[in-house]
């Protein structure tokens, strides 16, 4: 029981991580209905921002928020260069561009960084922690504790203040909102940079987890966060969030009933699944598409 | 009257491509040394697949990340076809064909159903599951040995041994190929799938058949990848999973975009570039070809932003060269 207890806990924490990846993908595709390649290099990058700083000395708390911001100002970048001249042309226009610049990012890592996997340091303590008789790892929990909080600090930024209102304004409908008024290509950026930010604390906490950061990472964290997307329903925030837990939890379900070499397969299986049986995700409503 | 005279097509269009193909089969007289005919030979091959990405990403408009898997598949089927059950090589070919169009067509039906733009995610996890099969599946593939020791292309008894009889077996199929997927694009299925490209919602309101076009143009696509991928195991004498690992996938998409999207020259152009540049470039600048997936991700943005349909895409090509080419004729008043 115990073990099955602390695997869940596991289970949760990874599906957060992978809804704070997840969400970044969801506002995008909600807003330009772009599948945005870059964003798993982008957050790629962040990691060995993160890894850089820490290897400089910095302490973990300023280095992380510094590589975080850093993802922001990529994704920032990425947005200006790569995206917005070609945001009218044909659909597969920007998504052969957001890929062209994934390309980009991904050999420039590799120039910098090398292509082989490198360490993370353990910045959370790994020791267990006894709950009500139930003994679970602190490094679950404490991952699980950032991850709610990241989420709700965005949750709290997209529903409440002008400025997510006006950034889902913009998500119902483009050029109304730019006809009310709204700023859109402000709007844009941030929500572009609101994932990079959120994207690379997923990414560090990601490679925390599995102690490794490596180019790779990037189409890893692709399919694994547009698993989440679509099993929670795209350009869903909620949707993003559940879906990534569900997600955590499937991967170690099939850690513990099938081995360790499933694990990635899972979120490519559950991509083909939810398309063959729920094309909305579990939790989207269907809408028909206008030209 | 200007508005009744019959179009006449222009000579360029009509004779360039024989030219080409007479040009093409001199190639192996007049090239010295072995290499430079293979690197051709493995430039055909490549056309090919190009054509089949393009089929489905020029002409029908959906981008798919995964051909290299059809293309794997392709060569997996003809090799174990031949080396297996004893099949001769064209029965083989033909059936890896059919089995990449089948398998292409029961892929493509559940995300073309819903959206588009979902195909080119299943197709990046299409390519990864079957790099996980070749790779774990001993029993039939050898894993990650490979396939070593595949029988060279045979026809009726006539077997292409030395290079240049491979090159021009090469380049009689990938002729045959061209001309068939031509007819067929530029006839009523191919102008049917551009409609589909520039307007789903109206192509669907005039009473086409979206879904059903959609997955006939990826059937095709996978099934041209099928063909070509046959005579890659064959050429290459072998075959394994990294051959077909999703890097592959994204150099045939750039091949198709840098050439042209639905352009039958592109498609040959891109395949060329891409080959020939880094091969002419490895001796004396070994560190380009570690930068060159860079290279190539910065020229998809810029050509994105400038040239979205490619060199040699639809309506790109300056009407000066247009003019030359006699592809357009003079403004008459």
């Amino acid at each position: 029981m115990d073990y099955y207890l602390e695997q869940l806990s596991n289970g949760i924490a990874v599906g957060s991580i992978y809804a704070l990846i997840a969400l970044g993908y969801s506002l995008v595709y909600s807003i330009l209905n772009l599948i945005n390649f870059a964003h798993g290099y982008v957050i790629m990058v962040g990691a060995f921002v993160a890894l850089a700083l820490l290897q400089a000395g910095l302490p973990a708390i300023p280095a992380i928020f510094l590589a975080c911001c850093a993802g922001a100002l990529i994704a920032m970048g990425v947005e200006r260069i790569a995206y917005r001249p070609v945001r009218h042309s044909n659909r597969i226009v920007p998504m052969i561009s957001a890929l062209g610049a994934g390309l980009v990012l991904a050999a420039g890592a590799q120039l910098i960084w090398g292509p082989e996997v490198h360490a993370f340091p353990q910045l959370i303590p790994r020791v267990p922690v006894e709950i009500g008789g139930v003994t679970l790892s602190s490094q679950s929990l404490i991952i699980l504790a950032i991850s709610l909080v990241l989420v709700a600090a965005a949750s709290w930024f997209l529903h409440r203040t002008r400025f997510g209102i006006a950034a889902q304004c913009v998500c119902q409908d483009l050029a109304t909102a730019q006809l009310m008024g709204i700023p859109v290509n402000l709007i844009i950026v941030a929500v572009y940079a609101i994932g990079g930010f959120l994207g690379v604390a997923g990414a560090v906490l990601f490679a925390m987890y599995f102690n490794a950061v490596f180019i790779q990472m990037g189409l890893l964290a692709t399919t694994k966060a547009w698993a989440a997307a679509m099993l929670g329903g795209i350009g869903s925030f909620s949707g993003a969030f559940w879906g990534g837990i569900l997600l955590g939890l499937a991967e170690t379900a099939a850690v513990m009933t099938a081995g360790s070499a499933y694990r990635d397969g899972v979120s490519l299986a559950i991509i083909v699944l939810v398309l063959l049986l729920k094309p909305n995700g579990l939790f989207g409503t269907a809408s028909a598409e206008r030209s | 009257m200007a508005m009744t005279e019959t179009f006449r097509t222009p000579f360029t269009v009509k004779f360039g491509p024989w030219l080409f193909l007479i040009l093409m089969a001199c190639l192996p007289l007049v090239l010295p040394g072995r290499f430079w005919l293979h690197i051709f030979s493995l430039t055909m091959i490549y056309a090919i697949f190009v054509l089949g990405q393009n089929v489905v990403t020029g002409w029908a408009g959906m981008l798919t990340l995964g051909q290299a898997a059809f293309v794997g598949m392709g060569a997996y089927a003809s090799v174990l076809l031949t080396m297996q059950a004893g099949l001769s090589w064209p029965l083989a070919f033909l059936a890896s064909g059919v089995i990449c169009a089948a398998c292409g067509a029961a892929l493509a039906l559940p995300c073309l159903r819903v959206k588009a733009d979902f195909l080119s995610l299943v197709t990046i996890a299409f390519n990864q599951i079957f790099f996980m099969v070749a790779n774990n599946w001993m029993e039939l593939t050898r894993g990650p040995m490979g396939i070593p020791g595949v029988p060279s292309m045979q026809i009726l008894g006539w077997k292409a041994r030395s290079s240049s009889d491979q090159f021009w077996l090469i380049l009689g199929v990938a002729a045959i190929l061209f001309f068939l997927v031509a007819r067929l694009m530029h006839g009523q299925l191919g102008r049917t799938m551009k409609m589909i490209r520039d307007d789903e919602v109206a192509a669907g309101a005039l009473g086409v058949n979206v879904t059903g076009y959609k997955v006939l143009a990826f059937a095709i696509g996978c099934g041209v990848c099928g063909l070509g991928g046959s005579l890659y195991g064959h050429y290459m004498r072998f075959v394994s999973p990294d051959m077909f690992k999703l890097e592959e996938s994204l150099l045939i998409m750039q091949m198709a975009i840098l050439g042209g999207l639905a352009s039958m020259p592109g498609c040959a152009l891109g395949a060329f570039l891409m080959i020939m540049i880094p091969e002419a470039l490895r001796s004396s600048e070994p560190w380009l070809i570690t930068i060159r997936p860079g290279v190539a991700g910065a020229t998809l943005v810029a050509l994105m932003i400038w040239r979205p349909n490619g060199l040699l895409g639809f309506g790109q090509m300056p009407r000066s060269i247009r003019r030359l080419l006699r592809l357009e004729k003079e403004a008459r008043p």
